[in-house]
This record gives C-alpha cells, sequence and structure tokens, in this order.
C-alpha cells in the first residue's frame, strides 16, 4: 500500500500543469516505477499526484518539420528500444533502454520518468547527453526548451519548476549528422542493476573516414551527467584507431569528479571510465565507418 | 478523496471495489479479487514474483497501482489452463521440463513466458534470457526455466545434456 493522499488522470498538459498549479506540493506521476519504490522506503503522507502518462500529447516518436527526432516524454523504455527511428538514427539510446531494468519494468517505466527522476545513474541520461537533447516542458504559462545539460543540477535534482511537466525530448538534427553511436553499461550484473559507470559515444565520420566529431557523455562519475570537451577537442580530425582512442580517452579525468561507494571505488571508477569511454568511441565509430557510404552530403 | 471505485477483469472476470488510492494491482488480485496465484517475492519490481499480463504485456504488480488498471484485462496464471483441467502449452512445459521447484517464482516466469508465446516471435536464446531477465528464482539455477520457455517460444529445441555431474563434460 502506497500513500497517495490523491490521484487524477491527465487528459492533457494543461490539465495536469493547473492541478500542479493549484495544489502546491503535489507531483506528476508516470510509469511510477522509481517513484512507488521511493514511497516505500519514505512515504510521503498527504502528497497528492497526478497521472501524466494518461495525456495523448506525451506519446509519439517522429520527425519533426527540421528533422530533429522527438519523443514523447511519456513513451516507455520497451517502445524506444524497439522504435524503428531509434535504432536507425541513435542507436545508443536503443541500447540504453534496453540496459535499463527487465522487461517488466521497461514496459512501463517511461523516458520522461526516468530524467525527471534525475538519478545519477539515469539510463538514459548519457546518450540524451552525447546527443544535446533538448527538453520540451510546459506550464499553464506557456513552454519552455532546456538543454539537457542545463537540466541537471545534482543527485536527485533537476531544474523543473513547480508547475511544470516534461512533454517532449528532441534530439536535435545536427548539422552534422551523427552516423555511428554506442552506450555502454558497466553494472555488476547484466540486468536489473544500477550502472556503475554508463558511457555514451555520438560519432561522424568526415569522407576519409577521420572524426569529424565525437561526443562523449558518461553517468555517475560526477554529480551530473557530463560531456568531455578536452576529449571531443582531441578526437576532431584524427583517424579512429584504437590507439588514438585511447589517447582521447585518457583526458577524460579532467572534469570527472568520481566517488568512491559501496559499488566501486573512485580509482576504479576513473579507470573503467577511460576504458569504457574509449570503447564507446570505437564502436561508434566503426558503426559510423559502416554506414559510409549513405549519409555523407 | 482517498479511495476510488475500480473495475478490474482477471481472467475474464470482473472485479470491482473501492479501493484505497495506493492499493497495488498485486494487494488488490490477492487481497480484492481472492487470486492468490501472483506473488509477492520483493515488492519493489526487482524478482519478478508478482508478474502479470495487463492488456497483454508483463507488469511487475507490486509496483503498479490498482487504480491503473481500472477498465483493464488483467491475466494472472489461473486465467491460462482451460476449465477442464487442462494446463496450457507454457505450463505443460514447465512441468515437463522440471522447471519448478518451490515453485514461488513459477507464476511470474509463466505469464512472461506466455507473453513470448502469444507474441508468435522467434526468440533467440540471448532473446530468451534478456525476456526473462526480471525474474529471480533461488531454486533451479534457471536452466530448466530458460529450457521451457525455449521450447514455448525459441527455436523449439531443448538442450538436456547439461549436467555438471557428466563426465564428457568434465575438461
Amino acid at each position: 500500500m502506497y500513500s497517495i493522499a490523491y490521484h487524477c488522470q491527465a487528459q492533457t498538459v494543461q490539465e495536469a500543469c493547473r492541478f500542479l498549479d493549484e495544489n502546491p506540493g503535489a507531483r506528476p506521476i508516470s510509469g511510477g516505477t522509481d517513484l512507488l519504490v521511493k514511497l516505500q522506503h519514505t512515504p510521503q503522507e498527504g502528497t497528492k499526484y497526478v497521472r501524466v502518462n494518461t495525456i495523448p500529447a506525451l506519446f509519439g516518436i517522429y520527425f519533426n518539420a527540421v528533422g530533429d527526432i522527438v519523443i514523447g516524454a511519456a513513451e516507455t523504455f520497451t517502445n524506444i528500444w524497439q522504435n524503428p527511428i531509434v535504432c536507425e538514427h541513435v542507436q545508443l539510446l536503443s541500447e540504453a533502454a534496453v540496459s535499463m531494468g527487465g522487461p517488466q519494468i521497461r514496459n512501463v517505466a517511461t523516458i520522461g520518468g526516468n530524467i525527471c527522476n534525475g538519478a545519477v545513474s539515469a539510463d538514459s541520461a548519457a546518450s540524451l547527453f552525447a546527443l544535446d537533447a533538448k527538453l520540451s516542458l510546459s506550464s499553464t504559462a506557456g513552454s519552455r526548451v532546456v538543454p539537457i545539460q542545463e537540466f541537471y543540477l545534482g543527485p536527485g535534482k533537476v531544474a523543473l519548476a513547480p508547475g511544470e511537466i516534461l512533454t517532449h525530448i528532441v534530439l536535435p538534427r545536427f548539422e552534422r549528422k551523427f552516423e555511428g553511436s554506442s552506450y555502454l553499461k558497466y553494472s555488476m550484473r547484466e540486468a536489473m542493476d544500477i550502472a556503475t559507470l554508463g558511457t555514451a559515444a555520438a560519432c561522424t565520420l568526415n569522407s576519409d573516414g577521420s572524426i569529424r566529431a565525437l561526443q562523449l557523455a558518461a553517468t555517475v562519475v560526477a554529480p551530473t551527467p557530463i560531456r568531455f570537451p578536452a576529449c571531443e577537442t582531441a578526437a576532431r580530425g584524427i583517424f579512429p584507431t584504437a590507439e588514438n582512442l585511447r589517447n582521447v580517452s585518457s583526458l577524460c579525468l579532467e572534469n570527472a569528479l568520481a566517488r568512491t561507494s559501496w559499488r566501486a571505488s573512485k580509482e576504479f571508477r576513473e579507470h573503467i571510465l577511460a576504458v569504457y569511454l574509449m570503447r564507446a568511441a570505437q564502436l561508434a565509430a566503426n558503426r559510423a565507418l559502416n554506414k559510409g557510404g549513405e549519409h555523407h552530403e | 478523496m482517498s479511495k476510488q471505485f475500480v473495475s478490474i477483469t482477471i481472467n475474464g472476470e470482473v472485479f470491482e471495489a473501492s479501493v484505497d488510492l495506493g492499493k497495488s494491482l498485486l494487494e488488490f488480485i490477492r487481497e480484492d479479487a481472492g487470486v492468490t496465484g501472483t506473488k509477492y517475492g520483493c515488492g519493489v519490481g526487482e524478482c519478478g514474483a508478482c508478474t502479470v499480463l495487463v492488456n497483454g504485456t508483463p507488469i511487475n504488480s507490486c509496483i503498479y497501482l490498482a487504480i491503473w488498471a481500472d477498465g483493464q484485462q488483467v491475466r494472472t496464471v489461473e486465467g491460462l489452463a482451460l476449465s477442464d483441467g487442462t494446463l496450457s502449452e507454457v505450463q505443460q512445459a514447465f512441468v515437463d521440463e522440471g522447471a519448478v521447484q518451490c515453485g514461488f517464482c513459477t507464476p511470474g516466469f509463466i505469464m512472461s513466458v506466455t507473453a513470448m508465446k502469444e507474441s508468435g516471435i522467434t526468440y533467440s536464446d540471448t532473446e530468451i534470457q534478456t525476456e526473462l531477465s526480471g525474474h529471480l528464482c533461488r531454486c533451479t539455477g534457471y536452466q530448466k526455466i530458460f529450457n521451457a520457455a525455449k521450447k514455448c517460444a525459441g527455436d523449439g529445441s531443448c538442450e538436456k545434456e547439461h549436467h555438471s555431474c557428466d563426465a564428457e563434460h568434465r575438461e
């Protein structure tokens, strides 16, 4: 039994936002796979909830008019994993989705909930950081778009204002189009486990096979998910050989702030961070190479 | 308002009750409907013992509110056998493969394998493992459960030769 003082199901974004405005302290609930578990440990007596994964507008995975990929916040991890657009164009997000939890959880958990939960280890986060995702937030006052890098504030804390709900995740169509990507998760078990480390890489190659752009992100090595500007700058223009990528990824500790916890020591995390970034980059580059002929403009 | 009237169809039978908002679907199934094949294992969505199908989709009923199942179709292990007691193909496979020991994890596993079978997809070994990765079993060591699943939703073959005491397989 969960302590739920009030629960209603929204049909529209405005309905949900109005409810939040009129009930300070009320919370949106989506799949509930994180929230309900949290309620068991710390019952929030008297909290009211508005269910948002009943809002049709929060569903859908599609290209918008300018070619960005739009993902509704209420899309489940199972849907994202198997979606043809995701698999074809942002493969790392499909890999991230299937790495989270297990099938029963994935069938219910939503990407919006995963993002707004703000967990340092969120399985969707590294990929979204690597893709420069933008978050579409709505309130009764209107909408705003926040780059995901500005949304994570700290462990469990996100820049979701009172009265706001996350409606969509937008993966920008880049001037450069990412051709290869990967998500590698280090965890003790192969399923149903929190990431000890999550690494994401998105890579575009020039026609000569050198790197045009490499975007790298990781979770659990800092209070928020992070990118690696030093590595990314060093990667530009070089060929994605094992040697080069090892050198590039060795620069990763410049902004990593790993800590020791029961899962792993700081030293171990720093060690596997460099290894996993290198492997993720290699995999992304190889995939880009395989797609080579099709996408160069 | 702390209660809500719900009408939930379980194995084709409608159960109606006024329930606490915070009641889980698992509690509703076991307590309000009295259908107790579905088990409470961990209560936090990690063991899969509470797995039921909601509109054909496997979910952990311990972390799913009963009010969310209002108007929906729920299937539990009790809904699989025919009225004359004939076990479903999945259930029979579990029996035939020796995939049941204490039986506590079994209803959950069977619901997931049932969903796999009904999908019509032929699952590779790796895909079977992925589809069942939300279930824990403390007794069997999983191999026979895997064999039963493979029989029902994999390529149909069943490897029975993995005996640790078999001298031929010692290295």
